[in-house]
C-alpha cells in the first residue's frame, strides 16, 4: 500500500491528551531564497538545521535535487522537505521518461502544490522551486497547505523577513548572473546573522539553458576559531569496569562483515585533535 | 491597556508577555483570562570559583523567539560599588532568563549592598551578600523573579567564593556553575574540566578500585580559557548564545572585565 | 531654650530641665513642638549601673534595689538579653525598656535571617536609638505609636567582630561609645571611681572586681550576692547572666573594708 501509515493515530492522539509531548522533529528554521536574472535564476539557503533552541546541523544541505534543470529549496521539517522534493524527484523522471521531454518547473511545482494540499498542511515543507525548462525561466514558492506564488525573486522560512528586506533594497530588473548571486547571497547572510533559525554557511545553486552549477558552502562567515586548550586525556583516564573481546569470526555469525575503504576527505565527522 | 501589551492576543502564540493565550470560557459563562508576563531572553552565564579569584561570565546577546534584541546586553554586574560604574566594588552577580528581572534584581541588591555599608560601616561580606539575596528571591516565593542567579567574590580568607541560587532563593555555595539557555551543555563540560569528574588516574587499580583524579587549584589564565571554549562551543550548538563574551574576574586587587568576540550567526 | 533645629518638616527644641515632660502630649501637640528632655537618666528612681569594657568582654552590673522584705528580687529584670552576644542593662522606666529591647531583638534576628551574620553592637545601638524620635504623628499625618519620647537610658554592651564593645544609649537618641560607664542615680561617683581604676589591660576578672567595687560605693544599702547583679558578654559565651553561685563568688572576692 502506498502513502502514509496512520495505524498509531489514536494511539498517539490518547498519549497526548494525557499530556505526553509529540516527539520533536528537526526543522530547518531556515533562510531560503530565490531570484530570476537575465538567462537564469538563482536558489540560496543557509546550513543551519535546528531542533528547537539546539542545533542539530551545522552545515546540512537544503538545496535539493529535482531534475538537472530543477532544484528546490527547502524550510519547515527537514524529513518533509526531503521525502518530498525526492518523491516528486522520482514521478518528474518517470513523468520525463514517459513523455520523452525535458520536465518543467511548472509541473513541479504543481506536483508538489497538489501532494502538499492533499495532506492539509500536515506536511511541513515551504519550497522555493526554480529551473530552466524549454518555456524559460521558473521561480516559484510552494506553502505546506498548498499555495504558490510566481515572483522575480522570494524568500522563505523563519530568516525570510530579514532576506526579503535585503531583495527590497537592492533588487532590481536587469539583474545579471553575478549581480543576482551576490544578492542571493548577501540575503542569506542577512538570514545568517539577523535569524537565529538561521546560520553557519552559504549554500547557492545557479541554473541556466546551458548548465546547473551548485556551490556548496559558496561563503564560509563562520568558522569555528581554534579552542583555547587541548582536551586529550591521558589513555587510561577512563575508569574500565568490565572488559571482552569479541573476536570478528564470532561477529561474522551474527552480521556480514566488509571491508569498506575509509571514507572520503570533506566529509568527515568533526572530532578534536 | 491594548497599547501595552500591542499583540493581537488572541492569535499570538509565539513567546508571548501577554495575554498570550485566548480566553477559554467555563460553565457558567465565567471566562477566564491569562496573564503571562515573562519572557525568555535566552544567553547563557557561567562562574568559576578559584583559590584566591572568582570568574564570572555571561555572553552579551538578548533574544526573543528567532530575534536578536541586541548583541550586547551585559548579564554580569558589578555589586556595591561607589559609582554607578561600580568602581571598588568587590561582589559580582550574574543574571539569566527574564532580563527585566534580572536588571531589577541587580538593582535591588546594589542598593541594599550599598545601603549596608551606610547603616553598618563596613563593607557586606560575600557571604552575607548571598544570603540577603536568597532572601530577596524567597520575597517574591508567589511571583517569582524568573532568573538563574551566580554571585561571585572572595570570602574572609581571601578564597574565591561562589553561590548559584533558583529563581526562588534556594542557594549553595559552589566550584562552579553554569546557568542559562546552554547551562546543560556548559555544565558537563564543567565538572570534568574544573572538578576533574569522570577522570581517574591512569593505572592506580582495576575498575572500581580506580582512583579519581585529585582536584588541584585551577590557575586564574587556565580557567580563563576554559571559560572562553566553554562559551565558543555553547554557540556552536545553541542558538541563542552569540555575539560577545563579558568576563569579570574578581581578585584581592578588585574587579576587572574582560570582553571579547563571539560568533554572531 | 536652649537649641533650636529643624530636622526634617518637624521643629525640634530641645530645653534643659525634663519639665516639659510633664506636659500632656496633647498640649505638645498643639504648641507645635515636639520636647526632647535633656537627659532623663538623672530623674527618679534610676540606679548606678557601672560597666566595664575590658579585651575580654564587657561586664555589665546593676544594683537591684530591694523595696520591701515580700519583694521577689529575681522579678527585677534589669539586665537582660537582646542577643546571643549582646546585652544590656536599663536605668529609668523599666517598662519603656522593654519595648525598646523587643525592637532590638527583632531588629537582631532580622539582620541574622536576611545578612547570615550577628548584627553589629552599633548597629544595634542606632537601631534601638532610631525609635526615640517615633513618638507623637508623623510627618505625613500618619496615627501615632507612642504619645510622649522614652523616659530610660541603656548601655549596650557587645562582642562582634571589632571585640567588645559598650554603648550607652540616651532617650533623646544620642549615644555615645565608652570603655566605662555608669549611669542613674549614683552615677557621678561612680563613674569619678571607673575614671581612676579603669585601665585598657583589665582582665575579665578584673572587671568584675571594679563593677562591684563601684556599685558597693555609691550603694546605700550594705552590697550583698542577693542585691547585685552582673552579666558578662565574651566571644566564647557570648552574653550570660551571672548564677547566684557565681555572683556570691564575685562579691566574694571583694576586699572587705
Amino acid at each position: 500500500m502506498p502513502g502514509f501509515d496512520f495505524s498509531n493515530h489514536a494511539r498517539n492522539a490518547a498519549l497526548h491528551a494525557q499530556g505526553f509531548p509529540l516527539p520533536k522533529a528537526t526543522s530547518t528554521g531556515t533562510t531560503i531564497v530565490g531570484c530570476i536574472f537575465d538567462g537564469g535564476v538563482v536558489i540560496a539557503a543557509d546550513t543551519r538545521a535546528t531542533s528547537g533552541p539546539i542545533v542539530a546541523d551545522k552545515n546540512c544541505e537544503k538545496l535539493h535535487y529535482i531534475s538537472p534543470q530543477i532544484w528546490c529549496a527547502g524550510a519547515g521539517t527537514a524529513a518533509d522537505t526531503e521525502f518530498t522534493t525526492a518523491l516528486i524527484s522520482s514521478q518528474l523522471e518517470l513523468h520525463a521518461l514517459s513523455t520523452g521531454r525535458n520536465p518543467r518547473v511548472v509541473t513541479c511545482m504543481t506536483m508538489l502544490k497538489q501532494h502538499l494540499f492533499q495532506h492539509q498542511g500536515h506536511i511541513g515543507a515551504y519550497l522555493v522551486v526554480a529551473g530552466v525548462d524549454p518555456t524559460g525561466v521558473g521561480l516559484f514558492t510552494v506553502h505546506a497547505h498548498g499555495s504558490t506564488d510566481k515572483l522575480p525573486y522570494v524568500t522563505m522560512g523563519s530568516g525570510s523577513l530579514a532576506a526579503m528586506s535585503v531583495f527590497e533594497t537592492q533588487w532590481k530588473s536587469n539583474i545579471d548572473r553575478e549581480g543576482a548571486i551576490k544578492l542571493a547571497a548577501d540575503a542569506i547572510q542577512a538570514g545568517i546573522f539577523n535569524d537565529l533559525g538561521s546560520g553557519s554557511n552559504v549554500d547557492v545553486c545557479v541554473i541556466t539553458k546551458e548548465k546547473t552549477t551548485l556551490m556548496r558552502n559558496y561563503i564560509r562567515p563562520n568558522e569555528r576559531e581554534r579552542k583555547q586548550r587541548s582536551y586529550v586525556f591521558k589513555r587510561g583516564t577512563t575508569a574500565v569496569l568490565r572488559e571482552k573481546v569479541v573476536e570478528r569470526v564470532d561477529i561474522g555469525k551474527y552480521v556480514t562483515v566488509h571491508e569498506v575503504p575509509l571514507e572520503a576527505e570533506g566529509e568527515k565527522m568533526e572530532v578534536d585533535a | 491597556m491594548a497599547a501595552l501589551f500591542g499583540q493581537d492576543a488572541l492569535t499570538d502564540n509565539g513567546p508571548g508577555y501577554a495575554f498570550s493565550q485566548a480566553p477559554s470560557s467555563a460553565a457558567g459563562g465565567i471566562r477566564e483570562r491569562s496573564f503571562y508576563p515573562y519572557t525568555d531572553n535566552g544567553g547563557s552565564t557561567l562562574g568559576i570559583a578559584g583559590e584566591d579569584f572568582t570568574i564570572l561570565a555571561g555572553d552579551t546577546r538578548s533574544t526573543s523567539g528567532y530575534n536578536i534584541n541586541t548583541r550586547y546586553a551585559p548579564k554580569v554586574f558589578k555589586i556595591g560599588g561607589d559609582d554607578s560604574e561600580g568602581t571598588n566594588a568587590t561582589i559580582i552577580l550574574s543574571v539569566v532568563g527574564f532580563a527585566a528581572d534580572g536588571q531589577i534584581l541587580k538593582e535591588r541588591l546594589d542598593t541594599i549592598v550599598k545601603m549596608y555599608r551606610y547603616q553598618h560601616g563596613k563593607p557586606m561580606s560575600v557571604k552575607a551578600c548571598a544570603q540577603r539575596l536568597s532572601t530577596i528571591l524567597y520575597g517574591k516565593r508567589f511571583f517569582p523573579y524568573y532568573v538563574h542567579a551566580i554571585l561571585g567574590g572572595l570570602d574572609e580568607e581571601g578564597k574565591g567564593a561562589l553561590y548559584s541560587y533558583d529563581p526562588v532563593g534556594s542557594y549553595e555555595r559552589e566550584q562552579c556553575r553554569a546557568g542559562g539557555a546552554a547551562a546543560s551543555l556548559i555544565m558537563p563540560f564543567l565538572d570534568n574540566q574544573v572538578n576533574f569528574k569522570n577522570q581517574y588516574v591512569p593505572e592506580s587499580g582495576e575498575g572500581h578500585a580506580l582512583q579519581e583524579r585529585p582536584r588541584v587549584p585551577l590557575k586564574r589564565k587556565e580557567t580563563e580559557e576554559l571559560v572562553r571554549d566553554a562559551f565558543t562551543s555553547a554557540v556552536e550548538r545553541h542558538i541563542e548564545v552569540g555575539d560577545g563574551l563579558q568576563m569579570l574576574v574578581v581578585t584581592k586587587d578588585g574587579v576587572e572585565e574582560i570582553y571579547s568576540p563571539l560568533k554572531r550567526d | 531654650m536652649i537649641v533650636e533645629s529643624t530636622l526634617s518638616r518637624r521643629k525640634v527644641v530641645c530645653f534643659k530641665s525634663n519639665t516639659l515632660l510633664k506636659l500632656s502630649s496633647l498640649v505638645r501637640r498643639q504648641l507645635g513642638y515636639i520636647y526632647l528632655p535633656d537627659l532623663i537618666v538623672e530623674q527618679g528612681n534610676a540606679d548606678a549601673l557601672p560597666q566595664v569594657a575590658t579585651g575580654e568582654g564587657v561586664i555589665l552590673g546593676v544594683e537591684k534595689r530591694v523595696t520591701s522584705t515580700l519583694l521577689e528580687t529575681s522579678s527585677v529584670e534589669k539586665i537582660v538579653e537582646i542577643d546571643r552576644h549582646i546585652g544590656c542593662a536599663m536605668s529609668g522606666l523599666q517598662a519603656d525598656a522593654r519595648s525598646m529591647v523587643e525592637h532590638a531583638r527583632v531588629e537582631s534576628q532580622n539582620h541574622a535571617f536576611h545578612y547570615n551574620e550577628p548584627l553589629r553592637v552599633e548597629s544595634c545601638t542606632q537601631a534601638i536609638c532610631d525609635l526615640a524620635l517615633r513618638f507623637g504623628e508623623g510627618a505625613e499625618g500618619e496615627e501615632s505609636i507612642m504619645s510622649r519620647p522614652f523616659g530610660v537610658a541603656l548601655l549596650i554592651g557587645g562582642y562582634d567582630e571589632d571585640g567588645p564593645q559598650l554603648y550607652h544609649a540616651e532617650p533623646s537618641g544620642t549615644f555615645y561609645r565608652y570603655d566605662a560607664k555608669a549611669i542613674g542615680s549614683g552615677s557621678e561617683g561612680a563613674q569619678a571611681e571607673l575614671q581612676n581604676e579603669f585601665h585598657k589591660s583589665l582582665s575579665l576578672a578584673e572587671a568584675e572586681t571594679l563593677v562591684l567595687k563601684t556599685l558597693k560605693q555609691v550603694m546605700e544599702e550594705k552590697l550583698d550576692a542577693k542585691n547585685v547583679q552582673l552579666a558578662s558578654v565574651t566571644k566564647e559565651k557570648g552574653f550570660r547572666i551571672y548564677a547566684d553561685e557565681e555572683m556570691a563568688a564575685c562579691v566574694a572576692r571583694l576586699p572587705t573594708n
